[in-house]
């Protein structure tokens, strides 16, 4: 498996366990439990644990299958660009950890504020994984030949 | 890969970019840049994100990659796949459209959901042991 595989699936693996802590901590409340000042308002930031698991670890999971497995570009180059791979790694999941750092704290409604930049960040950054990711594969969806 | 999966995947990866695209102008919107509006078209987002990319490029790689048969057709009938594709496109697209008109958001999660039943009718029979 290539090494851009294995850290994309381990990545994804990790995520899926942050996820997972998230979503345990989010449900401390109905213990009557606080989670604290620091992991209450994480907990709480639903689409930002929504997009742990969903964009930091299903996807991140195909995507290092899908860069192991699919066709090869050529036998001198079999996976094209291997920097586009660590784009949307970096991409990814540093945009997740922004949006999960920032989106609890922003608001469209108050001026704007540091969570505002890091949000805003967190959006480029995700979409740049993401479009990498598409520019990294789509030569290797072909039929043979 | 087979023809149809190339389709599927290809497809699945331009619902993936306009995903993609959407969510970062209703990230965008929620730090105060753009119409706050568009915080209201998180469906559009679910239609592209999950039909449009993942049940899709699951559909794609499933029919490459599961058991084929040893007699011809060796991926089965290949036309319900084709038909699921059709039904799961139209049904992503119909459901972009959910925000503004309700009644095409119910036909796209229909079409999806036809989709996804003709792929398991297509699916069950591959999933089978080495000699099966």
């Amino acid at each position: 498996m290539p090494y851009e595989s294995r850290l994309f699936i381990k990545t994804g693996i990790v995520l899926f366990a942050a996820a997972l802590l998230l979503g345990g901590l989010s449900n401390l409340p109905l213990l009557g439990v606080d989670p604290g000042p620091f992991f209450g308002p994480i907990a709480s930031a639903g689409p930002a644990h929504l997009h742990v698991f969903m964009y930091g670890w299903v996807t991140q999971v195909i995507i290092g299958v899908a860069l192991w497995l699919f066709p090869i570009v050529d036998r001198d180059n079999p996976r094209g660009p291997t920097w586009l791979a660590y784009l949307a790694w970096v991409g990814i999941n540093l945009g997740l950890v922004a949006r999960l750092v920032a989106e609890p704290q922003a608001t469209a409604y108050a001026p704007a504020s540091i969570w505002d930049w890091m949000l805003l960040a967190s959006a480029v950054l995700q979409t740049v994984g993401g479009l990498a990711f598409v520019a990294a594969i789509w030569p290797r969806v072909k039929t043979r030949g | 890969m087979p023809r149809a999966s190339k389709w599927a995947i290809r497809l699945s990866l331009i619902h993936f970019a306009a995903g993609i695209l959407m969510g970062a102008t209703m990230l965008f919107a929620k730090a105060g840049v753009g119409s706050v509006g568009l915080l209201n078209h998180r469906l559009t987002h679910v239609h592209m994100m999950l039909f449009g990319w993942l049940v899709q490029f699951v559909i794609g790689v499933a029919f490459w990659i599961l058991p084929k048969f040893s007699e011809a057709p060796r991926r089965g009938n290949t036309t319900l796949v084709w038909a699921s594709l059709l039904a799961l496109n139209f049904g992503a697209l119909l459901g972009t459209v959910e925000p503004w008109v309700p009644t095409l958001g119910a036909a796209g999660w229909s079409l999806e959901i036809l989709a996804c039943v003709l792929f398991s009718v297509h699916l069950w029979p591959r999933i089978k042991g080495f000699d099966g």
